[in-house]
């Protein structure tokens, strides 16, 4: 004797052609990234993540030069550091040193300090990379 | 105006990085950087705010009203600036200041600010105290 052990209940049924269907639909993966429209709302609007914290210990990003273009990050590396040698050198100078505050002065000092520190250490990990 | 010789590209530059700092926690270099921007910058409110925020991170709450009334004096309608004074005010005990400004953001509708400093107040028993100084001062 035959044993049928296919449930009838859990056969799957056959779905009827949709009728805006063709061969030619977006596939399942090209649905996800096609933009969703028609939400009448923002979500990150709905949510406040938009929104600044009101709250005296917050600070957020500051605000870019609209003339400041955005340059690539070793360009970026290289107009930080001539910024801090050419301020470091000029306060070094007599004659400018008298003009730029004292507070100036500690700041330019703790992040020429800094630029020294991270430069050394670059240096000795390109110096183990070579081995 | 930045001074001078640094543009304010390189402020931009320098605020960038405090912020970074800021970030990471390293609330003391944040405030380095910011101390020095202000005095290169001292219109920038920014900056200014954001010395600020550093100073009651690093519990100098009087400063932080310092800063913040610099800012209140060159544009008195900065609210978010008067919110965070009212706030530095609330660090400091001084429950009138603290009151005054929160009236003046409820009068120009701020309503943003008020729930939250409102419920500080409370919080630090600011009613209480004041109703105790109000009672004393019938008494004299």
């Amino acid at each position: 004797m035959r044993v049928d052990y296919t449930l009838p209940s859990i056969i799957p049924e056959t779905v009827p052609e949709l009728p805006g269907s063709t061969e030619t639909a977006l596939s399942f993966r090209d649905q996800l990234r096609t933009p969703v429209s028609g939400l009448d709302f923002n979500w990150q609007e709905h949510f406040h993540l938009g929104s600044r914290p009101a709250n005296a210990t917050y600070i957020g990003p500051p605000p870019r030069p609209t003339s400041m273009e955005v340059r690539d990050i070793n360009s970026e590396r290289n107009r930080w550091r001539s910024m801090l040698v050419r301020h470091y050198d000029s306060m070094a100078g007599t004659s400018s040193s008298a003009t730029e505050p004292h507070s100036a002065k500690v700041m330019l000092e703790m992040l020429v300090d800094m630029q020294g520190a991270e430069d050394e250490i670059v240096s000795q990990n390109a110096a183990l990379t070579r081995g | 105006m930045p001074e001078m010789s640094w543009t304010e590209e390189e402020i931009y530059l320098l605020a960038e990085r405090g912020y970074a700092f800021y970030q990471q926690g390293q609330y003391q270099e944040a405030g380095i950087i910011f101390s020095a921007l202000v005095s290169l910058d001292p219109l920038n409110v920014y900056c200014r705010i954001a010395l600020s925020a550093l100073c009651m991170l690093l519990g100098d709450a009087q400063r932080a009203v310092n800063e913040l009334s610099i800012v209140l004096q060159q544009n008195p309608a900065h609210h978010e600036a008067r919110a965070r004074r009212c706030e530095a005010y609330c660090a400091l005990r001084n429950w009138k200041e603290s009151q005054d400004d929160l009236e003046i953001l409820r009068r120009n509708g701020q309503n943003q600010y008020i729930p939250r400093i409102a419920a500080r107040l409370r919080a630090a028993g600011a009613n209480a105290e004041m109703k105790v100084a109000t009672s004393s001062a019938r008494t004299r």
